[in-house]
């Protein structure tokens, strides 16, 4: 697993969830963002398993409610450098 | 009646689910199975619930050294009769996230790898004089779509849709070509998928089966059938093996 800078995992969950990467702030709301339903949430899969091997779960995934608990999965399984 | 008369069959796949069921229902009707995958442990536990059985360890995303393999394997054991290609990826992508990358391996494994296989088997020094036998493993995504599936029905139609030609081109060689077009079947790919939708999906796509999701013995026996040599007039056919998912 190559870590990446938090700026850089923002950046990866505006491409797959198809979101102007301004708008995605740690404090984003999920039920805000368009893109990430339950296809968004599959992209977002992709990407950690290509990225760092991560097998993110529909258990996992549907706990998220806001932007920083994707980050905070990352930074907890050493995926983020920040 | 089986009729397989120990005959030889290249097996991909046969490390776990589909193939190795597959692999143990031509071994019990008398054929003899080379046992294809990545994993030599996992091919040894197949073969010791076969009882004529060859281990090849081969890596199908190197499609160069596939048809070396298939020839060698032939010089080793004579010619060979069959082939079923089960080695297969399936994963949920969403357009978004469908890049061409993710799009190659799964049509690297799904189609091209089979191709390959056969046009091992095809060849003048491998394939029985008498004439083969090719069984390609679909699905129903190959029918019918689903979203975040769009790179797995492409490599299903893919093959769905070269079956149809390869029977015709090597019918001449008395080869026939059929494809099974399974529906959901519960192996260690189908778990791998299913943790990643949410128990309300998986369940809409479980109540689709009339006959409930199905097991791997289920698939094996129709892939016995097609492929044995007693099914002498039968090419170019796509058996849907689906518990009823595609009658809706």
């Amino acid at each position: 697993m190559t870590p990446i800078p938090t700026a850089a995992a923002l950046q990866m969950m505006a491409d797959a969830l198809d979101e102007p990467v301004a708008s995605v702030t740690p404090d984003r709301r999920r039920d805000s963002i368009a893109g990430w339903d339950s296809m968004g949430a599959l992209a977002l899969m992709a990407e950690l398993d290509d990225r760092f091997g991560l097998q993110l779960t529909s258990d996992d995934s549907l706990k998220m409610t806001k932007v920083d608990d994707m980050l905070a999965y990352l930074r907890d399984r050493g995926a983020l450098t920040d | 009646m089986s009729d397989f008369a120990d005959r030889w069959i290249l097996v991909s796949g046969a490390s776990s689910g589909l193939g190795r069921a597959i692999a143990r229902e031509l071994s019990s009707r008398g054929a003899r199975v080379v046992l294809i995958g990545r994993r030599r442990d996992k091919l040894e536990e197949t073969r010791a619930l076969c009882t004529h059985a060859e281990v090849c360890e081969l890596d199908l995303s190197q499609h160069d050294t596939i048809i070396p393999a298939v020839t060698s394997l032939a010089a080793k054991l004579g010619r060979i009769y069959g082939l079923v290609h089960c080695a297969g990826v399936s994963a949920v992508l969403p357009l978004s996230a469908s890049k061409p990358e993710r799009i190659r391996q799964m049509f690297d494994l799904n189609f091209v790898a089979g191709v390959e296989l056969a046009r091992g088997l095809t060849r003048r020094e491998v394939l029985d004089e008498a004439g083969g036998s090719i069984l390609w493993i679909g699905s129903v995504a190959a029918h019918v779509g689903a979203p975040g599936q769009i790179a797995y029905c492409a490599s299903k139609g893919a093959v769905t849709a070269a079956v149809r030609a390869m029977a015709l081109e090597l019918a001449p060689k008395k080869t026939r070509v059929n494809v099974l077009s399974p529906g959901v079947v519960a192996t260690e790919m189908t778990d791998a998928q299913s943790g990643k939708l949410s128990p309300e999906q998986w369940q809409r796509i479980v109540e689709r089966h009339p006959l409930g999701v199905g097991r791997p013995e289920d698939v094996a026996r129709a892939a016995a059938f097609l492929l044995d040599p007693s099914s002498t007039w039968i090419t170019g056919a796509d058996l849907a093996v689906d518990g009823g998912y595609m009658l809706h």
